[in-house]
């Protein structure tokens, strides 16, 4: 079960079991990965048409009814995969590859046996006797699901015995359809004993009732058949323990989990695919700090490998940081002078004093960046005041800083990254001379992808309660991310400010479902217990981050600090956030 | 349903002496938009029947005022529920000789359009029916200085959900293009289409066009897949025409969505291409929640529209 937030690569990897993409992939690591294989892809997306067809409620149908539609598109579309499966093995070009031939079966020799076989398991009347007519009824079964859920709105059908009466498909049961499939296939080809991995991807797209029957199937005992499922965070009928009957992970299925909630793996990823991309575009003699510069000092997780001098006064990096926001800041002074930290002196420090100052140097960054010491009010330890935003700050550009923000997501990595080597490869190409891309078309590019995240994020419709309460997912985000913000830098220093939240008991359903959706988006990340555990598919008691895409918008840090009750939060007052970048 | 088979459907511009003549019906929104009524008053008085669709916003803007207006110049004020799918038709539809109607979209969501029209046409007896549809823009008024989060986002009705296709058939999304801040965005997000047909409106004021333009900008800023197509909302026939001939094309080798953000003109469009040529559109709906700051629209005094004419036998 790959469990991932969008973009993270789900569909990708299932994609890549293949046979056809196996053919065109050329990364070293293939050669063992394809030896290890023992069974055929048959890959499945599930579509979002099918819970639109039950999203309104203008001529309601019963559940049961829903249900044996719902059913029957999924099974519709779980053959036209096998068709394209028994395509894929049948491609001579598998011939010519060492290491995939293993697969291929001359299915010409047995297309007409197949394709009866297969018709008359799936209920499709009429003599077929090939693959393009098979093929071509399974869009007619299409279009009479379509029509017999017109025909049960209009009236026409009413209850279950109805709809089956002329429709005897309708009762194929996913788990006898697919060993029967698998079964005639096999027989038909003669290899009884051949593996086949049934991909399914988003799952969370399908009816509640229809992914229930999926998700238990990974208790299938027949060894021919593989499942691999596709699924976002937040699923919450699946993860909830309300039934002992459903498959638990480690016994029944293992969990892969395509997200990072520490930011040195999602780098470490991001790097490998980054590194990739030059590969793909032929500039493999170019670094990846040669064409981005490294990031500003303190813009993403300092290393503990830095010289001695950059902590030394008067001109190291990272002294003259402390030094700044020592003068400008009083609640920051106060805290040194209440730890007896002196500045000066962190050359000679304890290496475990040093490391302890280190953990602030973002914070004291983004202190000095995003607050604007000029103007005092009042308090000014607790009420500092925000300096304009109008664009992306440098500070999160470089290549260390924009492989923390991607978070480890290939979408984002692409979507950030790609274009900026491009770019930087056409002025290779134009000029002869490698100039490094400039931060501010970098900044811009990060503002580009979050743009377009943010809009995404906007058409996720309101959860709304009984109560009639309502909850959006951006405002819920920007809450957070404001409140975090106001935490970090308009609040009296902290060495610990709230960078993540616990979802306590106060938070309503409704604010819970939006969570959800942003957690689906990956706009917030699990954030693993003490001892690294993960609560996956929870979401109350569960620990969470924002998002580091999200960083520059709010103009956060990019770590994470202390934690809050999500309670507290949408509680406290809320500012209005605009998003004039355009 | 509504019964294609022994119907043929034309769709012609309209000139201003044809709407001068007299209407068996007129349909419009009793909504809360100060245009609202605009169209209805000026035809009241040549309107054998004048239904206002109900949209229920008391103390909204201008709503309050339009509903007095309806009830006091005997309108037919029908709710909107009544319009629902699985309801009779609510209207006496002219069974005999040529009909005359006129449906105003100016205030109508577009949920109501769908419904609206759907009843209009499945009312449909008379040999040939003339259906005027029109709309009166409105003068500018900024739109929201940001992201409005959605409150609904499916198919505009159960009818034109689309129907499921071989998986191997691409997507393609008719996106029609409002002035909303990043919403024609967050829709091709969301659907991740293998190509989309963005349709820019032009109308008279070039304030709309230049906020239309700058809202989607980002749009179109990752080209390879957007074309960008532009409409004047002076010639909708043209519109109309040019959507149907493309979506033809396409039909045999796509799943196709129609998404008619900005004017409720192509959403007519679009909601008429769904009814016609069912099951093989699917129109789908976002509706932002409302922002009372930029959601007040004042009649500029013009009117645009196209005459759909529908031939039963």
């Amino acid at each position: 079960m790959l469990v991932g937030p969008r973009g993270s690569g789900k569909t990708t990897l299932l994609k890549m079991l293949q046979l056809s993409a196996l053919q065109k992939w050329t990364s070293p690591l293939r050669d063992s990965v394809v030896k290890e294989l023992d069974f055929t892809a048959v890959y499945l997306a599930a579509d979002y048409s099918w819970t639109s067809l039950f999203s309104l409620d203008d001529r309601p149908m019963s559940t049961e009814v829903q249900r044996i539609i719902a059913s029957s598109l999924f099974n519709t579309y779980l053959q036209y995969s096998f068709l394209d499966a028994l395509e894929e093995i049948s491609n001579e070009a598998l011939l010519a590859d060492p290491d995939l031939k293993k697969f291929y079966v001359d299915v010409s020799k047995v297309e007409s046996t197949i394709c009866s076989a297969l018709a008359s398991q799936w209920l499709l009347d009429g003599n077929t006797p090939t693959f393009f007519i098979l093929r071509s009824k399974l869009g007619l079964r299409l279009h009479q699901i379509s029509q017999l859920t017109e025909d049960v709105r209009a009236g026409e059908k009413s209850g279950v015995s109805e709809v089956r009466g002329n429709h005897p498909f309708v009762d194929l049961h996913f788990s006898l359809l697919l060993k029967t499939t698998v079964d005639t296939i096999n027989a038909c080809i003669g290899q009884r004993e051949r593996h086949w991995c049934i991909c399914v991807d988003e799952l969370e797209i399908i009816p509640e009732s229809l992914r229930r029957i999926v998700f238990r199937a990974l208790r299938s005992v027949d060894p021919r058949i593989l499942l691999k499922l596709s699924l976002s965070p937040f699923s919450v009928d699946l993860f909830e323990n309300k039934d002992g009957t459903i498959p638990m992970p480690g016994q029944d299925y293992s969990p892969i989990y395509l997200s990072y909630p520490r930011s040195a793996d999602a780098v470490r990823f991001g790097r490998q695919l980054a590194n990739s991309l030059l590969s793909e575009m032929k500039l493999e003699s170019s670094s990846l700090e040669h064409i981005f510069g490294h990031s500003d000092e303190a813009a993403a997780e300092p290393t503990d490998r830095a010289p001695l001098s950059v902590y030394a006064a008067p001109n190291g990096e990272r002294y003259k940081l402390f030094a700044r926001l020592d003068e400008l800041d009083p609640s920051f002074h106060q805290f040194l002078q209440k730890r007896r930290y002196d500045i000066r002196r962190m050359p000679n420090m304890s290496e475990s004093e040093r490391a302890q100052l280190r953990k602030l140097l973002q914070i004291v960054r983004a202190r000095l960046e995003f607050r604007d010491f000029s103007v005092r009010g009042g308090d000014s330890s607790d009420r500092g005041f925000r300096r304009s935003r109008k664009r992306i700050h440098s500070m999160y550009t470089g290549i260390e800083a924009l492989l923390t923000i991607c978070e480890g997501n290939p979408r984002w990595i692409l979507g950030i990254l790609h274009p900026l080597i491009g770019s930087y490869k056409v002025h290779v190409e134009r000029h002869s001379n490698s100039t490094r891309v400039d931060r501010a078309r970098q900044a811009r590019q990060i503002s580009r992808v979050v743009i377009r995240y943010r809009a995404l994020l906007s058409t996720i419709p309101f959860a709304k309660q009984k109560s009639g309460q309502k909850a959006t997912v951006l405002e819920l985000i920007d809450k957070i991310g404001e409140y975090m913000f106001r935490d970090v830098v308009l609040r009296t220093f902290k060495p610990e400010p709230v960078l993540s939240f616990v979802v306590d008991q106060k938070v309503s359903e409704a604010q819970i479902m939006a969570l959800g959706s942003a957690i689906n988006q990956g706009a917030f990340v699990l954030v693993p217990n003490r001892k690294g555990e993960s609560t996956e598919g929870l979401i109350r008691s569960s620990r969470f981050r924002m998002s580091y895409l999200l960083a520059p918008e709010f103009q956060l840090p990019l770590t994470y600090g202390a934690q809050i009750n999500l309670s507290s939060i949408l509680s406290s007052e809320f500012t209005q956030f605009f998003m004039d970048d355009l | 349903m509504i019964d294609n088979s022994r119907r043929a459907y034309s769709v012609n511009p309209i000139s201003s002496e044809e709407i001068e003549g007299a209407f068996d019906a007129v349909f419009y929104a009793i909504g809360f938009e100060a245009r609202s009524a605009f169209i209805a008053r000026r035809f009241l008085s040549r309107s054998s029947s004048i239904y206002g669709i109900d949209l229920y916003s008391p103390g909204l803007l201008s709503y309050d005022e339009n509903l007095a207006w309806a009830k006091s110049n005997n309108v037919k004020v029908v709710a909107k529920g009544d319009l629902s799918l699985g309801r009779a038709n609510p209207f006496c539809m002219n069974a005999d000789g040529n009909g005359r109607l006129l449906i105003d979209v100016s205030s109508m969501d577009r949920r109501t359009l769908s419904l609206l029209i759907f009843q209009v046409l499945r009312g449909c007896v008379s040999s040939r029916t003339q259906v005027y549809f029109l709309y009166a823009p409105s003068f500018f008024t900024p739109p929201a200085a940001k992201l409005i989060p959605a409150e609904f986002s499916g198919p505009v009705n159960d009818v034109l959900g689309g129907e499921a296709k071989d998986p191997r058939s691409p997507t393609v999304l008719f996106l029609g293009l409002g002035y909303e801040l990043g919403l024609a965005l967050g829709v091709v997000e969301t659907f991740e289409p293998a190509r989309v047909l963005a349709y820019a409106p032009r109308g008279v004021d070039k304030r709309f066009d230049r906020q239309v333009d700058r809202a989607n900008l980002p749009l179109f800023s990752d080209g390879r897949y957007v074309d960008r197509i532009e409409y004047s909302l002076r010639s909708p026939a043209n519109a109309m025409i040019d959507l149907k001939d493309r979506f033809l094309s396409m039909r045999e080798h796509a799943r196709i969505v129609f998404v008619p953000l900005g004017p409720k003109l192509f959403a007519s469009m679009a909601i008429l291409c769904g009814y016609i040529y069912w099951p093989d559109i699917c129109v789908w709906r976002i509706s932002s929640r409302l922002d009372e700051k930029s959601a007040q629209r004042e009649a500029d005094g013009t009117v645009a529209g196209f005459r759909l004419q529908i031939d039963s036998w």
